[in-house]
């Protein structure tokens, strides 16, 4: 008898998304099972059935042999079942300690006096015992992502948790991070607990599960063992014939055009609210005809230096130029000289989760000029534009009425990405592109920047994911600690040499 | 991360970026359906009889040429000030100073119809302009501070209302009315009041003015680009800024504008067929009703309306069922008050998801036209 076993689950969603369609599901006490699928496949929707945060519309779902109803997440946890989101669900003002006791307070003991000590030392002995370092008097808007993600885990295992459900862990983990992580995760099993592991990377499948299912389309594939599988095959099984193509590629890199710069960067420090140095003197160019990666751990001071160049974060000291011309530090102008943007946090700076995808189509696009229009907001031209970057993109979604975060999170990228592609950008800037996206929809986001870069564009890409780098690149950076530690040609770097450069930087920094 | 977002929740019907959504219609009307029925107990429970206070409300309010009238009448300064709380909540601003800001744009409406009588092509324009510019007045303070002291906006507001409800109260003696001992001013001259639509009822030509407000909020929110930045400021801030919003000129121009909405409802009240003067008591709540009046309506301008049409039907009543039943007004206002409560909680919710996204967080320092 299988620990967790899920028969027959169908979900419909109300807008008539077919998400899970007679789907079987088991997972043994003490494993690691993976759930592998394309975007939109129903794993996260599968995930929620469980946690009980969506309703099933059929199926049943049995633990320990006993059929169980799960009606909310305090029913799944009450069961043992805990599930942390591809976006977590931490209160930022809260300490560590505060969030994990927020999680267990229920109504009824609201009379009862709160004892942070005891939360406190709970939390420090899950920490021991899990791998799970966290500083439980830390406040969680201080945290780094990798962190926070900590407090999202111990504050299930602090309900007591032994079967996980984790959507994604691994797309806000620096390499370093993953490898740690990685360790936890065998430390549950080793305490008999159950983990259910959603990824689009296949070799960490293969790295830390014992067997894998792959849903495609709302259905099960087929579960596997990963002893004797191959990525090949996991890519076949996830994509049909021909997807083997997909994961072989390189891009030879190019020599930039000798003409100008088409962006420098000059001497730029950008600081945070305290006053702190995120980005502390930065300068480089890009070339047109180039795309020039950016590598680093993230939380180095990556995302300021771009939110920076796009205009939203204000450059304290330094310069910006355009094809030479100075380039204001301010939004409206950065939208208006035709850069394009692709944030790293979708649904905090590239979306508005509540407005429709053809709204969202328009988010930071010059309408004005875009529509020729100065006042009057007209949805015909927006909507039939939606349809064509929908079709074009091969966005999954019922139409471009339905709310954006009704979309998978893969497609929520593709939005972004469609939308800065057609503003026909002499820039793009595009940070962590396909975080989130499935093996083709990253291809094809890959391809998109060669192609980008092809056409003369420049393209400036930051990405955590050092493969990304290393397979689009033609020149690389590696920043650290808010400065540019290196920038070289590709040819004169690997892996190692960036992972060092990068590593090495991190110890001094601990 | 985003860790304030609400996530998987399963979404609504597919709709467009305008269209009006019936499912919210419907949960409200269920509310108010519990909001009775919970009343209906209450009134039971007090010894009266809940068939009659029902009938009583519904007929006094819906049911005669006049009530409808006076039902409508109270709806149009409501729906005035609800617009102006709406289109603050819409840009993430809690105008709670839209009670003060209707006091000011009341006591401009009355200046100039105590100073000025022209033909009233000319008198109520100017009416309507000098209400707003009243309004706006007192917004200006706390659309300062919160755009360039991040202020919070309700305790400016709040503090406004008092300093506005001193002030007035302190103007009106200057202009007391020679005749009795009230208070209030004396009357307006004629040619400054709105002019009753049909002899038989209350409801002036305020309510045309209303009606263009809802209409004008609701092109300006969904059929213009600066509508479409107050909709992102509200809903994500972020995303504003990653649109090129600037956050300050926006707040201003949103308190500012909600401020003037405000002013105009206060005009309505005072210039309207049947008050024409100045009072503080009578005054008093049209702001803060309408504040009800925008969450009754999920804060949406149509909501609005109909927000205002309920909360309006229920002080157009009050007195009558106080005659019918003999019960005490506290109790007539609790049981009121349950129905307008229990319409608002979906309202109350978009309002406390909206706080929750914006306030606690830290700001970095911002670039370009920011400063
Ligand atoms: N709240 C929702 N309302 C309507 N449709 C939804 C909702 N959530 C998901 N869907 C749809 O259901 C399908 C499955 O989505 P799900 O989020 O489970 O995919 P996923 O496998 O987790 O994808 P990803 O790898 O992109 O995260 C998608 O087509 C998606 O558009
Ligand atoms: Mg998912």
């Amino acid at each position: 008898m299988p620990d967790l076993l899920m028969e027959g689950i169908s979900k419909t969603y109300p807008n008539g998304v077919k998400a899970l369609v007679d789907v079987n599901f088991e997972a043994k006490n003490g494993e690691i099972h993976g759930l592998l699928g394309e975007n939109g496949a129903g794993k996260t929707t599968l995930m929620n059935v469980l946690y009980g945060t969506i309703t099933k519309d059929a199926g049943t779902i049995y633990l320990n042999g006993k059929r169980v109803e799960i009606g909310s997440p305090s029913d799944a946890l009450k069961l043992g079942v805990g599930m942390v989101h591809q976006h977590f669900m931490l209160i930022p003002a809260f300490t560590v300690a505060e969030n994990v006791a927020a999680m267990e307070s229920s109504a009824k003991d609201v009379t009862k006096k709160l004892d942070l000590n005891k939360v406190k030392e709970k939390i420090r002995s899950i920490s021991q015992i899990s791998g799970l370092e966290v500083d439980p008097d830390a406040l969680v808007e201080n945290l780094a992502v990798g962190q926070q993600q900590r407090v999202d885990i111990i504050k299930l295992l602090y309900r007591g948790a032994n079967l996980l459900l984790l959507d994604e862990p691994t797309s806000v983990l620096n390499p370093l991070e993953i490898h740690h992580f990685f360790d936890v995760l065998r430390r549950f099993k080793q305490e008999n607990k159950t983990v259910i592991f959603i990824t689009h990377k296949l070799e960490e499948i293969l790295e830390v599960c014992d067997r894998v299912t792959v849903l495609r389309k709302g259905r099960v594939v087929g579960t596997l063992d990963t002893k004797g599988v191959s990525i090949r095959e996991l890519a076949v099984m996830m994509i049909g014939a021909g997807s083997e193509a997909l994961l072989e590629y390189s891009a030879p890199s190019r020599q930039p055009e000798e003409s100008s710069a088409a962006l420098r960067v000059d001497n730029v420090v950008v600081l945070d609210w305290r006053g702190v140095k995120k980005v502390d003197g930065v300068s480089f160019e890009i070339h047109s005809g180039e795309i020039f990666g950016i590598a680093g751990v993230e939380g180095n001071g990556q995302a300021e230096l771009v939110r920076a160049i796009a205009g939203i974060d204000l450059i304290s000291e330094g310069r910006l130029y355009l094809d030479g011309k100075e380039l204001k530090n301010s939004r409206k102008i950065v939208i208006k000289s035709g850069v394009g943007y692709i944030p790293d946090d979708r649904l905090k700076w590239g979306l508005c989760g509540n407005f429709s995808v053809a709204e969202n189509m328009i988010l930071g696009v010059d309408v004005e000029s875009r529509f020729n229009t100065r006042f009057y907001l007209n949805y015909r031209p927006i909507k039939k534009m939606a349809r064509e970057l929908i079709a074009r993109f091969k966005i999954v979604t019922p139409n471009e009425n339905v709310p954006v975060k009704s979309l998978s999170g893969g497609n929520q990228q593709k939005v972004i990405t469609a939308r800065e592609i057609s503003k026909e950008p002499r820039i793009i800037i595009a940070h962590e592109p396909t975080h989130g996206l499935d093996i083709s929809a990253t291809r094809y986001i890959h391809n998109l920047l060669l192609e980008l870069r092809n056409q003369g564009k420049a393209v400036l890409l930051v990405s955590s994911d050092t493969d990304e780098i290393l397979k689009l690149s033609d020149r690389i950076a590696v920043m650290s600690r808010g400065k540019i530690v290196g920038i070289s040609r590709r040819e004169e770097v690997n892996m190692e040499r960036l992972g060092l450069m990068m590593g090495g930087v991190r110890a001094t920094a601990e | 991360m985003e860790s304030g977002q609400l996530q998987n929740k399963e979404t609504e019907k597919p709709k467009g970026g305008t269209s009006i959504d019936f499912q919210k219609l419907a949960e409200s009307v269920i509310l108010v359906l519990i909001g009775f029925g919970i009343s209906a107990v209450v009134i039971q429970a007090a010894g009266y009889s809940a068939a009659t206070v029902i009938s009583t409300l519904v007929q006094s309010s819906f049911g005669t040429p006049s009530g409808l009238s006076s039902t409508l009448w109270e709806a149009t300064s409501l729906t005035m000030t609800g617009l102006a709380a709406t289109i603050a909540f819409r840009a993430g601003l809690f105008n709670i100073g839209v009670e003060g800001q209707a006091y000011l744009g009341g006591f401009m409406g009355f200046l100039v119809g105590y100073y000025f009588s022209f033909p009233p092509v000319i008198e109520i324009p100017l009416v309507i302009v000098a209400s707003a510019l009243g309004g706006l007045l007192w917004a200006v303070v706390p659309a300062f501070l919160k755009a360039y002291r991040d202020v919070n906006e309700v305790v400016t507001t709040i503090m406004m209302n008092y300093i506005g409800s001193y002030l007035v109260s302190y103007l009106q003696t200057i202009y007391k009315s020679p005749y009795g001992n009230a208070a209030y001013t004396s009357q307006v001259n004629p040619s400054a009041q709105f002019t009753r639509l049909f002899p038989w009822g209350t409801v002036d030509t305020g309510i045309i003015v209303s009606i263009l407000g809802l209409v004008v909020v609701y092109f300006v929110l969904w059929y213009t680009t600066i509508g479409y930045s107050i909709r992102v400021s509200g809903i994500n801030p972020f995303a504003a800024r990653y649109a090129g919003v600037n956050p300050k000129r926006m707040t201003l121009f949103v308190m500012l504008l909600s401020g003037s909405l405000a002013g105009i409802g206060g005009g309505l009240f005072t210039n309207a067929s049947i008050i024409g003067h100045f009072d503080i008591t009578t005054i008093t709540g049209v702001g803060l009703n309408g504040i009800t009046v925008s969450l009754v309506g999920q804060i949406h301008p149509i909501g609005t309306l109909l927000g205002a049409l309920l909360v309006g039907a229920m002080v157009a009543s009050t007195p009558f069922i106080e005659i019918a039943t003999g019960m005490p007004p506290q109790l007539v206002q609790l049981i009121t008050g349950i129905i307008v409560v229990a319409a608002s909680v979906p309202g109350i919710i978009l309002m406390v998801r909206t706080a929750l996204n914006r306030w606690g967080r830290r700001k970095p320092k911002q670039a370009g036209s920011d400063r």
